[in-house]
């Protein structure tokens, strides 16, 4: 069975992210979980590019790497750590998530397509078409519904924002 | 020629400029400060102290690398290098000029050109918070934290009015790979007016242009943004635990940042290495007619001399000015040094502001720093994007 350099890449960025996201979970320090979920966003991006969308890896770097979790280590940084680090490091309901995460890994695996677990290169027919044209178009023309759906979600997102932040500054 | 071969000396090249660069860039900022302010800058060591960015590396160098004992000392050692790293990969995607022919060799003068370029700048500038946000939270000092939590609060607040004006700009040149956004501003209105994002119709940018210009000040942490470093309130901020060459890491980072960050600017909007007006009116001579000047000035002054040691320096520097403008009058070179001419002046003068304003502004408060990037910036930029898309709807239809 001949083995590819794509392939190589695609298993080393699979079991790399796979254990960062499991080092996140399980290391008591939260500033190194945090850290570990930046190595993991970052394997993420490396399979975007190897799937060929170089557009989907930039945004997954600027806005997943360069804002949330930044958003995250600037709140973790003012953790009092050797409290938090005596603490133990799971709730009670520990299982119950594992096995929300188990069957959500079910789920995604039996309903996997085949093609595209080999890492296909960029279609050469169109080398002047980035994948950031095809990317706009198929959300503005294909999936406009869900699209303006997810924004209107967000929206409400930015609302509880503000309304909790209102409220805290009142009390 | 071997790709290989020729990205290596490319990246060498590269390299060498960039990292002398670096070092002047520092010397400059002390001499047009000190001339701000009436002083005369570092003077002793070289002729008016060309030699100073030498002496500051060998002393930066030879210093006490000290490491406190109550550091996380992984973190405290990786976050310089992650700094660094970041702040030198972004050079990679800007290109400096056209393709040009090096004894039959074609080859753009630019190490890569990516499809996602000016995303790709976004991507490292995102990440280069993590340096600072790191270095702050390992040094486990107060001032560090609080420098630390400044410059990412700062830096991610700043990124979205940054990526909004240089939205703009992408939707008049409808491309993202650095490259193409040059070559779209080629040409010129009525023969003489640059077609450079600033004056482009339908919608000039020069607002985009401002407010890039803020944000990049900003992400830079220079005055007037320098809140991540106040030292009358912070000490020295992030890095005030560092020593050595750490602390040469976070001062070479910065500088990086502003070469990077002023190179984009250029890029995107004022027209790359295209010059400011059509070679038929003569802007091939002009680099010749400066140099010619500036080695004339500095011979008179030679001649006449007002210090004793410039009856020797000032000659040196008049022969060296010659030389270049003779370099430029050589129609062979011409074709690689003129873009290189105007793209290094560009940058430069863009640079000289970043210095002029330190030198110019004072810093401002912590509360009013964040009031002006959300309250002022932040809407101001949406409204320039969508008056932008507006207008360049309009327009092609």
């Amino acid at each position: 069975m001949a083995i590819s350099a794509g392939q190589i890449v695609f298993y080393y960025l699979a079991a790399a992210g796979i254990a960062s996201a499991i080092l996140a979970v399980t290391r008591r320090n939260p500033v190194h979980s945090v850290l570990w979920v930046l190595s993991l966003f970052l394997h993420v991006a490396g399979l975007f590019l190897l799937a060929g969308a170089e557009f989907l890896a930039a945004v997954q770097i600027i806005v997943y790497a360069g804002a949330i979790l930044v958003v995250y280590v600037f709140f973790l940084m003012l953790v009092d750590l050797p409290k938090e680090e005596a603490g133990p490091r799971f709730g009670a309901h520990w299982p119950l998530c594992l096995m929300v995460g188990l069957g959500f890994a079910a789920i995604a695996l039996w309903v996997r397509v085949p093609g595209l677990q080999t890492a296909a290169p960029a279609p050469a027919a169109a080398p002047n078409t980035g994948s950031v044209e095809s990317f706009g178009s198929a959300l503005f023309k294909q999936f406009v519904l869900p699209f303006e759906i997810l924004s209107l979600v967000l929206l409400a997102a930015i609302v509880g924002a503000v309304v909790v932040g209102r409220r805290r500054t009142e009390a | 020629m071997n790709f290989f071969l020729l990205s290596l000396i490319k990246v060498g090249l590269v390299a060498a400029v960039l990292m002398t660069t670096l070092a002047y860039l520092q010397w400059v900022e002390r001499k047009v400060i000190a001339h701000i302010q009436l002083r005369v800058g570092p003077s002793r060591v070289g002729p008016h102290g060309l030699l100073q960015p030498l002496a500051d590396v060998i002393k930066l160098i030879t210093k006490e690398d000290l490491i406190p004992a109550h550091v996380n000392k992984f973190f405290y050692l990786m976050a310089p290098i992650l700094a660094v790293a970041l702040a030198l990969t972004s050079i990679s995607v800007i290109p400096f000029g056209p393709q040009i022919n090096v004894f039959g060799v074609e080859t753009y003068m630019q190490l890569t050109d990516l499809n996602i370029g000016v995303l790709v700048l976004l991507a490292i500038s995102g990440l280069s918070v993590y340096g600072i946000a790191l270095a702050g939270w390992a040094s486990n000092n107060k001032y560090a934290l609080l420098g630390g939590l400044r410059a990412s609060a700062q830096m991610i607040s700043y990124e979205l009015p940054l990526a909004l004006a240089i939205a703009s700009p992408l939707l008049l040149h409808n491309s993202l790979s650095l490259r193409e956004i040059v070559n779209a501003q080629d040409g010129y209105y009525f023969g003489f007016l640059a077609r450079w994002a600033i004056f482009q119709m339908p919608m000039p940018q020069i607002f985009a242009f401002i407010l890039f210009m803020i944000g990049a000040f900003a992400e830079t942490n220079r005055i007037p943004f320098d809140l991540p470093e106040a030292e009358n309130e912070l000490v020295a901020g992030f890095h005030t635990e560092y020593s050595s060459m750490k602390f040469a890491a976070f001062f070479m980072a910065e500088y990086a940042n502003m070469i990077t960050i002023c190179a984009l600017a250029t890029i995107l909007f004022l027209g790359g290495w295209h010059p400011p007006f059509p070679v038929e009116l003569g802007s091939g001579y002009v680099p010749s007619a400066i140099f010619g000047m500036a080695a004339a000035i500095a011979l008179f002054h030679g001649l006449n001399p007002a210090r004793p040691k410039d009856r020797f320096t000032l000659p040196v520097f008049a022969i060296a000015f010659f030389g270049l403008a003779i370099a430029f009058a050589i129609p062979v070179l011409n074709s690689i040094l003129l873009p290189l001419f105007w793209f290094a002046s560009k940058t430069g003068f863009l640079l000289f502001l970043f210095i002029w304003v330190r030198g110019t502004l004072p810093r401002f408060r912590y509360d009013q720093l964040m009031r002006f990037a959300w309250a002022w910036l932040f809407p101001v930029s949406v409204v320039h994007l969508f008056a932008t898309g507006l207008l360049v709807a309009l327009y092609s239809n």
